[in-house]
């Protein structure tokens, strides 16, 4: 088993390396400068500016820089931020992390929730009018643009009926001196309409996986025997046709994972909701190449990450991988 | 003495199209405590639904008829809901399915499956509970069960799947066990280890046993009664010896004919002609009447009535006489 | 075989998700052809100074802060959402069919060389790849921003092929193909390509949708298409000040992208299951 993983791990690095030398491609094949924002009266160092041009200009010459590149890439470091200079992009990346994972954390907590549920219920309940309308809703909601209906939220229960904040993730006039509750209620305020929001897509597509996998398994042999030994009915749902239903939703949890880590772009553009996804919103705007590339590879390796996980989660729970 | 099950005009109807098949029709038996019965028929008789029929099992969108009473033990079976029928399943009637691969969970042990037949119908310490699980698997004859108990489905062989799936019907103490199939799906050196099995368990638990096969070698040492069933219907029903000695009904006495016998003459081996009839379109009157050679008249048209054939042997036919041809 | 292609089409099409979705697209379709021919010209300002005004009889969808009729403009924004979509899926779907192909078939080190570089380019988000490319090439022609959508979502169409040629080569018929002396391009049409057709379209269907998304975000995001384009993005991005005192600027240009995606997936649903009924 421990051979197996190490040979995953490695397969994962070997995949990044291959990313990394993607990107690079991508930034060389492109017409245009990434850095043409770097002259604009920006009182960086020498060192700063050359280090820079080493990575993303494209006057360099290619061996050098991409040698340069994949050992940025591969220890993390890619200079300064051109438009929050002094600050290190990876400073601002830190900084950013927290909120990005407390917003994607929770919308996956709502999916493994709600969306298996609500999943198992529409194949528990299938072709009742309940299910028709789940699957109406789900198909809505699957085809929603998440920037649209994050606005009209806003729209509606920030501005209209002024229920909830409309942006951001606390409220820069609370006292200093509030106490933690107050503190962490304001957050869970200001967190409610970017969960919705994120939830809305996310669930439907949850939900229509889980119904059609529980419909799948619930057909099968072994889930009328359980019936046939005297099994309750939540036994027989859960214990034995979920436990077998529950794969393909593990894979799609797992492509999920990498929205902990960077959020939506979407969604916290319009929450300025202040994680990565805002973060790379607002170096779209500025033109702020490095930060956008790194977020690229951070994402990219979260995503590599996730896949080594759900291949994991897989081998745990399903005995059939083991015996190879 | 009544008998341990009564089954009254068993019928079961699939929607289909804009009308109905019924694969089970009007299907009407008994058993009695410690008896060992043989339901015999070829595929697309309805036998299987039958079976599944004593636990409320039919799948959709099957329904059983209304007119349809089966009773245990004084027990009307299709008044039972939620609770009682849950403890009617694996606690009174224990089911044993046929394809041993895909009616066990595969992410689940063995032992886990087993034990939770048990606990279903017992409430006991866990501790307790285990140790009679691994009795159970003893019982059945797996060896080493202790390291069984840890195997998943998909790391044992054939035939100790189907010791799994029996000591799981076991596992409520039931006093009637069907078997469905049991060996279809078995090597034949160990069909026999399983029916010898079986037989042990029944004498030693004093359970009725159902046994329901397609293979009337499987019926001959090992049962007291046959029933033959085609088309949806109960033919014949005897004692196994007089079911083999002397057949009643002309299907029966197909069937036998075109077994094949390791001994005597050799020569080209009988087949009955024509097919089984689908569900949706049983043959008017008599529904063996277009593959049978004693066809005559009466039954193109009507339906024979049950008429004995020798002592508590009955078979439904308009041709049959006091004995065989 | 193309003849139960087309029977198994037209279940999909007359099932009731089918029927929807489809309804739905011939909505869209006369909406995005005849609109900008009817309705007024979406980039004319006719009067500055009027501003937003609610919908009316005159304006269907109302007028947004620059007195634009918002119908017209939605109608012209169809016209290219349904244009690049379509195009690039198309694209997408030819690269990677053929990139499909050659891997299964050639085997070796050129199947292992594409596949790793499909899995790489599938760690990487596809946003991701279209913002660091647009950011840089700012006035991007239209044709080439198709181009660069559709070159960037073939890998999941190149893995599906692949895996179809890889477990029809293993099925009989192929080998016995191959045995009776029938050339690898007659093989490819006439046994493979239906066989694989059926998967290959509902993902088809399924990427028009993500397209359009994802055009959609691109635009909101300011990369990619430009104002005064009426893309539905960029009018959900001009909305965004006036959406309080004129919410139909808002409501409509994303409800359009909303009915599309949704009728588009319809679609994909119908033909999902008329060709595997079991998963409905």
């Amino acid at each position: 088993m421990a051979a197996w993983f190490l040979r995953r791990l490695l397969q994962a690095a070997a995949t990044f390396l291959a990313v990394a030398a993607l990107l690079f491609v991508l930034m060389r094949a492109a017409p245009g400068d990434p850095l043409s924002r770097l002259t604009d009266d920006r009182p960086m160092s020498q060192a700063e500016q050359q280090r820079l041009k080493m990575l993303f200009g494209l006057d360099q010459p290619i061996g050098i820089q991409f040698r340069q590149f994949a050992t940025a890439a591969a220890s993390g470091d890619f200079g300064v931020s051109i438009e929050y200079y002094p600050t290190r992009v990876n400073t601002l990346i830190g900084s950013r992390l927290p909120a990005s994972l407390l917003l994607g954390a929770t919308v996956l907590l709502v999916n493994l929730g709600l969306g298996i549920w609500l999943g198992v219920l529409q194949a528990r309940r299938r072709g009742s009018a309940l299910d028709r309308w789940l699957t109406r809703l789900s198909l809505a909601g699957y085809a929603m643009p998440s920037f649209w209906l994050a606005l009209v939220l806003v729209a509606l229960f920030a501005i209209k009926w002024r229920l909830l904040p409309a942006a951001q993730m606390t409220n820069p006039l609370l006292p200093h001196d509030a106490s933690w509750f107050l503190r962490a209620k304001d957050v869970l305020l200001h967190l409610i309409l970017p969960v919705v929001t994120l939830s809305t897509v996310t669930v439907a597509a949850t939900m229509r996986y889980q119904r059609t996998a529980m419909l799948e398994v619930l057909r099968l042999d072994y889930v009328r025997a359980a019936r046939a030994r005297g099994l309750g009915e939540s036994s027989v749902v859960w214990r034995h046709a979920w436990r077998n239903a529950l794969f393909p939703v593990l894979t799609l949890i797992g492509l999920m994972l990498p929205m902990v880590v960077s959020g939506s772009v979407f969604v916290e553009s319009v929450f300025a909701w202040p994680g990565l996804g805002s973060l790379a919103a607002g170096a779209i705007m500025t033109r702020d190449y490095p930060v956008l590339m790194a977020t690229a590879l951070l994402v990219s390796a979260a995503v590599l990450a996730s896949g080594v996980m759900t291949d994991l989660a897989y081998y745990a729970l399903d005995p059939r991988t083991r015996s190879r | 003495m009544t008998p341990l099950l009564r089954v009254e005009k068993l019928k079961i109807t699939f929607p289909k199209g804009t009308g109905h098949s019924v694969p089970v029709d009007g299907v009407s038996f008994s058993i009695d405590r410690g008896e060992r019965v043989a339901l015999v028929g070829e595929s697309g008789s309805g036998k299987s639904l039958t079976s599944l029929a004593l636990l409320r099992l039919v799948p959709e969108p099957g329904r059983i008829a209304p007119e349809t009473s089966i009773q245990l033990d004084g027990i009307d079976i299709m008044g039972l809901k939620g609770e009682a029928l849950r403890a009617l399943r694996g606690g009174r009637i224990g089911l044993v399915f046929q394809d041993p691969m895909t009616s066990l969970n595969p992410v689940l042990t063995v032992g886990y499956q087993v034990k939770e037949a048990v606990t279903a119908h017992h409430s006991m310490p866990a501790g307790q509970a285990k140790d009679r699980t691994i009795g159970l698997l003893e019982e059945v004859g797996i060896p080493d069960p202790i390291a069984r108990y840890r195997a998943y489905p998909h790391e044992l062989s054939g035939g100790l799947r189907q010791r799994v799936m029996i000591a799981i019907a076991l596992g409520g103490e039931p006093d009637l066990l069907v078997a469905d199939e049991p060996t279809t799906a078995l090597d034949v050196t160990v069909q026999a280890q399983i029916l010898e099995l079986l037989d042990g368990l029944r004498t030693k638990r004093n359970m009725a046993l159902l046994l329901i096969t397609h293979d009337l070698g499987v019926v001959a040492e090992r049962t007291d009664r046959v029933m033959v069933m085609y088309a949806g219907q109960l033919v014949e029903t005897a004692p196994t010896r007089t079911l083999f000695a002397a057949p009643g009904h002309p299907y029966t006495q197909a069937l036998l004919r075109s077994m094949p016998r390791l001994t005597g003459p050799i020569t080209r081996l009988p087949q009955i002609m024509g097919a089984v009839p689908q569900p949706y379109a049983w043959p008017a009157g008599c529904r063996f009447h277009p593959r049978c050679e004693h066809c005559i008249d009466a039954c193109t048209s009507q339906a024979p009535p049950w008429r004995s054939a020798g002592p508590e042997q009955e078979a439904k036919c308009w041709v049959v006489e006091g004995r065989a041809p | 075989m193309t003849g139960s292609l087309a029977a198994t089409l037209w279940a999909g099409l007359r099932s009731p998700s089918g029927r929807s979705g489809g309804l739905l697209l011939v909505g869209l379709l006369v909406l995005a052809l005849a609109g900008p021919r009817l309705l007024p010209d979406p980039t004319g300002i006719t009067d500055l100074a009027a501003g937003a005004s609610p919908p009316s009889l005159g304006h269907p969808f109302g007028t947004d802060h620059l007195s634009r009729d918002v119908l017209a403009r939605v109608a012209t924004g169809a016209r290219i959402s349904l244009a690049i979509a379509v195009l690039a899926v198309a694209l997408s779907l030819t690269v990677g069919t053929l990139a499909g192909l050659i891997a299964g078939f050639a085997g070796g080190w050129l199947d292992a060389l594409l596949m790793r570089m499909v899995d790489a380019a599938l760690a990487i988000p596809r946003l991701f790849v279209l913002l660091l490319l647009l950011v840089v090439w700012e006035q991007i022609p239209l044709p080439a921003l198709i181009g660069v959508i559709g070159l960037t979502g073939w890998f999941g169409t190149s893995r599906l092929v692949r895996g179809e040629v890889l477990r029809l080569r293993s099925e009989g018929y192929i080998q016995a193909a191959a045995a009776l002396g029938a050339a690898p391009k007659r093989t490819i049409f006439r046994h493979l390509l239906p066989n694989v057709l059926g998967v290959i379209l509902v993902s088809a269907t399924l990427s028009v949708g993500e397209v359009i998304l994802l055009e959609a975000g691109l635009s909101f995001l300011g990369v990619g298409l430009q104002p005064p384009t009426p893309s539905w993005g960029i009018m959900v991005l001009d909305s965004r000040n006036h959406f309080s005192t004129a919410p139909w600027t808002l409501f409509f240009p994303g409800g359009m992208i909303l009915i599309t995606v949704l009728a588009v997936n319809l679609m994909s649903d119908a033909l999902r299951a008329a060709f595997d009924p079991r998963s409905a």
